[in-house]
């Protein structure tokens, strides 16, 4: 999987620039409801449940400054992704202690065909190691630019 | 939602993650990402949950998962996407919106997205 496919699972409309919440069930919250309002999905209590007891389990900012809120769910029928982005930063208990200013959150169905989901996790996790494409993510000035950085940043 | 149903999606939602956790494929990968899953914690956390869930409701899902993988199941233009039967009309109506339902054919809960 291309970034270019991981593209096409995001849209303007599901891109937080700035995230009003500042805490990690502030956080999952907003980009739910992002999601729901952004498709015909109905069920944002189911799919914030799922997001929960998933980072109940270990969370899911394994950084630097990133985190990828994830998992499967009967309430959609396809892969989305909502991408956030908070400049102050936010305590999503990552595992370096650091706040948390970029958020991938992906979310998939049950039975998730080859994997989607596992394959633009890597994808979007691999290139946000990266200290420079990080600090340009967190300059760009609309959803354009944001993607733009994500097409440079891969080729 | 029903918050027996909500609870048994939940449930089932884990179990996904437990599959992951326990194919060692999946399993590299997500470690590799730095997001490695303890099955033994997602298993402690699922018997947890099945605790909360009405008795009768976790008998008949326990029963259920030894037959099928997804005891859960979406409908999708009228058909339950276990067996694919049909799901009669006004499985979704008003009045049925706060109920547990099955489907009739292959007896997996139902849940409309």
């Amino acid at each position: 999987m291309e970034i270019q496919d991981v593209l096409k699972l995001m849209s303007p409309g599901r891109f937080l620039p700035d995230l009003a919440a500042t805490d990690k069930a502030g956080v999952l919250a907003e980009m739910v409801d992002a999601l729901v309002a952004d498709t015909p999905l109905r069920h944002k209590d189911t799919i914030l449940e799922m997001l929960k007891s998933r980072e109940a389990l270990s969370s899911t900012a394994v950084g630097p400054g990133v985190a990828f809120p994830h998992g499967r769910t009967l309430a959609v029928q396809e892969l989305f992704i909502v991408v956030g982005r908070s400049r102050q930063g936010v305590d999503f208990d990552s595992v370096d202690g650091q706040p948390t200013h970029l958020f991938f959150m992906l979310i998939a169905p049950p039975q998730d065909a080859g994997s989607q989901y596992l394959h633009s996790l890597a994808v979007l996790t691999e290139l946000m190691q990266d200290d420079d494409i990080r600090a340009r993510l967190l300059e760009a000035d609309d959803y354009d630019s944001f993607c733009q950085v994500l097409l440079e940043a891969a080729s | 939602m029903n918050r027996e149903l909500a609870l048994l999606i939940n449930i089932q939602n884990l179990e996904l993650q437990l599959r992951d956790a326990e194919d060692p494929e999946k399993a590299r990968q997500l470690a590799e990402m730095g997001m490695p899953l303890d099955p033994a914690k997602i298993r402690q956390t699922i018997e947890e949950l099945l605790q909360q869930v009405d008795q009768r409701q976790r008998q008949y899902y326990l029963r259920l998962r030894e037959r099928y993988d997804n005891p859960v199941v979406s409908v999708w233009e009228g058909h339950c996407t276990g067996c694919f039967a049909n799901v009669p009309t006004g499985f979704d109506s008003a009045s049925n919106r706060d109920k547990v339902k099955i489907c009739e054919t292959c007896g997996r809960i139902l849940f409309q997205p």
